[in-house]
């Protein structure tokens, strides 16, 4: 694990440490330690994929990042500092679908910012600017009603980056979508990653999914969570998942879950 | 399209209008023939005939009816919505007001008429109280299942951008949330608030410094009178305001909740 | 498809209908055996209720097959009419006009004997009684009584019209039932009630206002209960018709020589304390009486009421409304 403050010709500060996370769920007098010491650390504008099998704690562990949740022992350290509650300069994108279905599009995407005061004619300005980016300005008067589930978590992703949020987490955002939406999203979502140099926490239970698009791939095993290995993926963006390179690792990782899981 | 939609609509009026007149028609056939006693069964035609009669007081009476029923509707929406939302938010609350609610509601609103007296005296804020004991209920209910309702995921979502004290959630999220269930709740009030108002107009009231108007009111005179077609008469009316108000407010529901509607616009 | 379907609902529910008119009217029952009395909780009617306790209706009865005699209790004389419509009443104790809306709008029934003249009371708050001494007092303020038709109402407003005073203008009196218009003179909410005995005395002893006038001033020896008697027992069994009559004469003299056990029976039926009864008969202008030709002009003065009100379409004349032959033939 590097350590933090490593000093070199690029200064590498790690933007988000996960010191000993450990969580544990009482309920009635029963006891179920779901985290167990978890160490993480990200770098600024890193794109970091979480990989577990179903059952494993990554969405609680995304969730006490995001402040959802309180971690039972240990500490969050978010560009040196202590973490708060809800930090917000964090995002977040949830599996389900969570546009507010009483608001527009553009209405959804200005959420955020109309809780942070920001005036009207800036709110338009921003808006406009991520709805151009995630490709939905033309359904900006639409209600998400109306949207496809793809186009839902588009401007999820928009809302969700509307407010320059320094560290985006993601929970499976496209666990509900068919294989083809998948692709798609996947591969914009790199194109946007490259454009707004967000750090990335990307959270998924598909191998290839996570192989496409993380630097780092961290892989945790089932309750009680531990960070059994994290692997480094140096394939140059944008992948390819024909590539013999690309399914080199995803036989290795694939192997190396049939043992986890046995 | 349009052609196809506005045939498809005129069927449905076709039918619905079919069903009227067939009941309006076996009515008559019935009082004519088979009963023939106006006192048993009053005639379609007796009832017309009383229409035109009556045709310059009923506009009155029903104005004066809807005065008593939006006064205790009024009164059941500023009790009604900050209690069940109150109820739906907070569960000390709910535990509180619980059994006070569940002991009050089986009452009906006739029960409620000496109370009415003592309290409000023979104005027509006493009318507007039976009303209000009818309309309270549905508009509680449903604002607190619209309160209970509301998607913890939506909840978080507004927390993850920002929204995070109380007051603000509810006012981002679980509002807006509740709306249509408030809305339906608003619209079965005013529904049992307009049955209430023949229970409401049975006894002495100020009726606006008038004397004999308000369908309740004359409704019970008339009975009193044995003039079963005039009583036939203002039955007729409550029903047809009732279905006209129903229609209406659920035409507002509709307008207000467009973001309900699932049109797909299946694309990427 | 459609269409059958909705014919064959057309001809099933019109063939209901016919089949149901046809079983409902059944005229004239084999054997009468069971009879049932129309009566309301008020002294006026007090010789029903003695007839019952003592079971005369059933025992001056009995020799006519009848072996079951009950009453039924109604608040208010309109009800007590719809039940009779509905033939659910053999005859009943009510008041004149509720008799009259009813016959006037086809009622098969005639009124064979008078009950009760008079016995009305006009109450007002404490405060306003003590300072009432003429009917001009009462300008201004808001009196309750029975709906316009009634007897009450009718006799209210003659009196104060022979005052020169405008019913409709000077003051303001609203329409209720008894019980409502009790609650509300108790409750302080209105001036003053004009209700039949025992109210007044009731409101009186309650000390929530005192009885002013009596109705037998504002319209002197006005009629008030009388018995009515369906068109059908009136046909079919008219020896029946004559033995009620003598039943109800045999009661109502009964009040007069044992008045302390007539207070006692109707206490127990009405529901209220022997102080109240005692104290209503102490404070009221009613008497009792049978002779229906000693009400008739008074009962068609209040039809002539109702016909100007335009509450009935024709006024009735006396035949149309007595049938004085029961009580001629037993006098």
């Amino acid at each position: 694990m590097a350590k933090p403050y490593q000093y070199s010709t690029n200064m590498i500060m790690y933007q988000l440490e996960l010191k000993n996370i450990s969580k544990t769920y009482k309920r009635n007098s029963k006891k179920l330690l779901v985290l167990d010491n978890i160490n993480l650390n990200v770098k600024k504008s890193e794109f970091v994929c979480i990989l577990g099998p179903s059952g494993c704690g990554k969405t609680t562990l995304l969730r006490i990042i995001m402040g959802l949740e309180q971690f039972s022992s240990g500490s969050i350290n978010l560009d040196g500092k202590n973490i708060e509650e809800v930090e917000s300069r964090l995002g977040m994108v949830f599996q389900e679908f969570s546009l507010f279905p009483w608001r527009t599009i553009f209405e959804n995407v200005t959420f955020g910012l109309e809780m942070k005061g920001v005036k009207k004619q800036e709110q338009t300005k921003i808006a406009e600017k991520y709805l151009e980016l995630v490709d939905l300005s033309d359904f900006k008067d639409h209600y998400p009603s109306e949207l496809s589930g793809g186009m839902k978590q588009r401007v999820a992703v928009a809302r969700a980056l509307a407010v320059n949020p320094e560290l985006l987490l993601m929970d499976e955002p496209f666990g509900a979508l068919d294989a083809q939406t998948r692709n798609t999203l996947q591969t914009e979502l790199i194109k946007l990653w490259g454009k707004t140099e967000k750090t990335v926490i990307f959270i998924t239970h598909n191998i290839e999914e996570a192989i496409f698009l993380a630097q780092r791939i961290i892989i945790l095993s089932k309750i009680p969570s531990r960070v059994e290995r994290i692997i480094e993926n140096k394939l140059p963006y944008p992948r390819d998942k024909l590539s013999g390179d690309f399914n080199e690792i995803k036989l290795d990782i694939t192997r190396y879950f049939y043992k986890l899981t046995k | 399209m349009k052609n196809h939609m506005f045939k498809k609509r005129i069927e449905k009026y076709k039918i619905q209008a079919l069903s009227i007149f067939l009941f309006l028609f076996i009515w008559q056939l019935i009082a004519q023939y088979v009963i023939n006693d106006p006192l048993l069964l009053p005639s379609i035609a007796d009832i017309i005939r009383a229409f035109f009669k009556l045709s310059a007081n009923i506009p009155i009476d029903i104005g004066v009816s809807l005065l008593h029923l939006s006064t205790g509707l009024l009164f059941a929406l500023l009790v009604g919505i900050p209690l069940g939302a109150l109820m739906g938010w907070y569960k000390n609350a709910d535990r509180f007001f619980n059994p006070l609610i569940e002991m009050l509601r089986p009452i009906p609103p006739l029960a409620w008429i000496p109370f009415a007296i003592i309290w409000f005296g023979l104005s027509d804020y006493s009318a507007g109280f039976i009303i209000f004991i009818g309309a309270l209920f549905p508009i509680l209910t449903n604002t607190y299942t619209g309160f209970r309702n509301t998607s913890n995921l939506l909840v978080e979502a507004a927390k993850v951008l920002g929204c995070k004290k109380n007051k603000d959630l509810i006012r981002h999220v679980v509002l807006p949330s509740s709306f249509p269930y408030i809305l339906s709740g608003i619209r079965i009030s005013i529904g049992i608030g307009w049955m209430c108002v023949v229970a409401a107009e049975m006894f002495g009231l100020d009726n606006y410094g008038m004397d004999n108007v308000g369908v309740g009111n004359m409704l019970w005179q008339y009975y009193a009178l044995h003039m079963m077609d005039r009583v036939a008469l203002y039955m007729f009316i409550l029903a047809t305001i009732g279905i006209a108000i129903d229609r209406i407010l659920k035409y507002i529901e509709a307008r207000l909740l467009k973001w309900q509607s699932h049109t797909n616009i299946a694309q990427i | 498809m459609e269409n059958n379907k909705i014919y064959i609902l057309f001809t099933a529910v019109v063939l209901i209908a016919v089949a149901s008119g046809c079983t409902s009217s059944q005229p004239g029952d084999a054997k009468l055996t069971a009879l049932t009395i129309g009566v309301q909780p008020s002294t006026h009617q007090v010789a029903e209720m003695i007839a019952m306790d003592k079971g005369w209706w059933k025992s001056d009865l009995s020799k006519y097959s009848i072996v079951k005699v009950e009453d039924k209790l109604f608040p208010s004389g309109p009800p007590e009419m719809q039940a009779m419509i509905g033939k659910e009443l053999d005859f009943a104790y009510v008041g004149a006009a509720p008799a009259i809306s009813a016959i006037s709008k086809g009622l098969d029934a005639k009124i064979i004997a008078a009950v009760q003249t008079n016995g009305s009371g006009l109450v007002l708050s404490n405060e306003l009684a003590q300072s009432y001494t003429k009917p001009e007092d009462l300008i201004g303020k808001k009196i309750a009584t029975f709906p316009p038709g009634s007897i009450q109402d009718s006799v209210l407003k003659h009196w104060l019209k022979q005052n020169s005073i405008d019913p409709d203008k000077d003051l303001r009196i609203v329409a209720m039932g008894p019980g409502d218009a009790i609650t509300a003179i108790e409750a302080g909410r209105i001036d003053g009630v004009f209700l039949p005995a025992p109210s007044p005395a009731k409101i009186e002893l309650d000390e929530k206002g005192k009885i002013v006038e009596l109705s037998g001033a504002m319209w002197p020896e006005h009629a008030c209960c009388v018995i009515v008697a369906s068109g059908d027992l009136i046909r079919e069994h008219p020896d029946m018709v004559k033995e009620i009559l003598r039943t109800h004469i045999k009661a109502t003299n009964y009040i007069y020589s044992n008045t302390d056990d007539a207070k006692k029976i109707c206490s127990e039926k009405i529901g209220l304390s022997e102080e109240v009864i005692q104290h209503s008969l102490d404070n009221w202008d009613g008497g009792w009486i049978v002779d229906p030709h000693s009400i008739a002009d008074s009962v068609l003065s209040f039809a002539q009421v109702q016909y100007d009100l335009g509450y009935i379409e024709t006024m009735p004349k006396q035949e149309d409304l007595f049938d004085m032959q029961f009580y001629d033939e037993i006098a």
